[in-house]
């Protein structure tokens, strides 16, 4: 092929591509060849926080994860699958002493690496530490604009002082750093206050109002969920923030839910898996257990008895999902609501009895946001 | 003398489906590459200098040696302008 063909002009016009068109394609291309872009790995069970509205289970908290060499294993299996975006959760990851191991590995293998954490372990070494692996971003949950609200539901008096220290020090370091906080009955009235916080640190905000379950089911976390009123109050302030805010981030923008078949970052809602989950998607859990997302805790298979590759691929239950991931679901169809709604499969499952059922919590937000919308 | 490359080590990659997936993380920006632009990069990332990258490429696509040089080093400066490789020094 001559150097001067339409391809070398496509080739170079790519270099300066827009990144929407690029996520467009990716998104499209790991959907149609099964590649599992997005992946999670959740190192370590355990944290020295105690939230309130934690979904980790009392027996999960304990539980110290695999072992180096397991991972190591696995992040080789990841990138033989194509696996790309790689998010490091936990627990709280930093209590892993061989923490800088896996993402020094990971980053061997040339993963885009995100952190999640709550940044209450990274002194200012730890973060020179962190930006010298070039991650692509750090997630840090702040539940707050102000230290008694983040305190008491971290359960930890100064983790607030700590967090915010972590997030200055990356930030000076020039590491991107997310913001990410959960709306609750708790701490909603400090919305104004928490995102005038989080632009003033230099990081870009990330919020939702899904407070989840437990992994085992158990409701205790859901208490925090607001009320009718406050969530159209809150909304009502998203509108005006949207209004005035040019950020990249903002309400529930996670990127790793909406990975969608036509390469577009909304969710088809009437649909019975509208996100990426076993299309392109995927978590690895503390024992090694392949999930299809972080809500649907159904193991598809473990990898420290079989590889990763071949449960991505062959696993009877991804294989089902992805079967039924197209059929509408019932009651949503024709739905007024859908426009605002943020109906999660895995919430759905969770709470509501099955993957293609309604989910009651989205239901509740979508009516209350329409009803915001049309005021 | 002709100017060695290497990928920029802060970057991610991916090849999907026969294309390159850049992440450059501390510009937050994403790039795609594809073809003649991959190889000029994989070249880049080996290690290669200007000199032989231009002489490899006339070589697998069968193009003229001029040409071959004037169009590899353009892409070269857009790869290194964009962060994708960086120009090592002697």
């Amino acid at each position: 092929m001559a150097l001067s063909s339409p391809r070398v002009s496509e080739s170079k016009t790519a270099v300066e591509e827009k990144p929407a068109d690029i996520y467009s394609w990716l998104l499209a291309t790991s959907w149609q060849k099964l590649i599992p872009l997005y992946t999670l790995i959740e190192l370590t069970g355990e944290c020295n926080l105690n939230c309130r509205h934690c979904y980790l289970t009392a027996e999960e908290k304990t539980n110290k994860g695999l072992s180096t060499a397991q991972w190591f294993e696995l992040l080789e299996q990841l990138y033989h699958s194509g696996a790309f975006f790689l998010s490091l959760s936990g627990g709280e990851i930093f209590l892993r002493q061989d923490l800088f191991s896996i993402i020094e590995k990971a980053r061997e293998l040339n993963f885009s690496t995100r952190l999640f954490t709550n940044g209450t372990l990274i002194t200012r070494d730890v973060a020179r530490r962190v930006a010298e692996t070039s991650p692509e971003a750090v997630e840090v949950s702040l539940y707050g604009a102000l230290p008694e609200t983040h305190d008491w539901l971290t359960g930890v008096p100064g983790s607030f002082k700590k967090t915010i220290g972590a997030i200055e020090a990356l930030v000076e370091l020039g590491v991107m750093v997310v913001i990410k906080n959960v709306w609750m009955n708790i701490n909603w009235t400090e919305a104004e206050r928490w995102l005038s916080l989080v632009r003033r640190l230099g990081a870009l905000p990330r919020w939702c109002v899904n407070v989840v379950p437990q992994n085992d089911g158990g409701l205790s976390p859901t208490e925090f969920r607001m009320g009718d009123e406050e969530l159209a109050e809150l909304h009502r302030w998203e509108l005006s923030v949207e209004r005035d805010y040019d950020g990249a981030e903002g309400a529930d923008s996670n990127p790793f839910c909406g990975a969608d078949s036509d390469g577009v970052t909304s969710r088809s809602k009437e649909r019975v898996l509208g996100c990426g989950a076993a299309a392109n998607n995927c978590i690895i859990d503390i024992n090694g257990e392949v999930l299809p997302c972080a809500q649907i805790r159904i193991s598809a298979g473990n990898v420290t008895k079989e590889p990763f590759g071949r449960i991505w691929r062959d696993s009877r239950f991804l294989n089902q999902l992805r079967a039924i991931r197209e059929l509408p679901v019932s009651g949503c169809v024709g739905c007024p609501y859908l426009e605002q709604c943020v109906r999660c499969p895995g919430l759905a499952w969770l709470e509501d009895g099955g993957l293609a059922l309604r989910s009651s919590w989205a239901c509740r937000v979508a009516r209350i946001y329409s009803e915001v919308e049309d005021e | 003398m002709s100017v060695k490359f290497a990928q920029n080590p802060n970057s991610a990659f991916r090849i999907i489906d026969g294309e390159a997936v850049i992440l450059v993380p501390e510009r937050q920006t994403l790039h795609r590459l594809a073809d003649v632009g991959l190889r000029v990069w994989e070249l880049a990332c080996e290690g290669k200098a200007e000199e032989q990258i231009s002489k490899r490429i006339a070589e697998e696509y069968e193009v003229e040696a001029d040409k071959a040089e004037r169009e590899a080093k353009e892409f070269l400066e857009l790869l290194v302008k964009n962060g994708i490789i960086i120009p090592q020094s002697e």
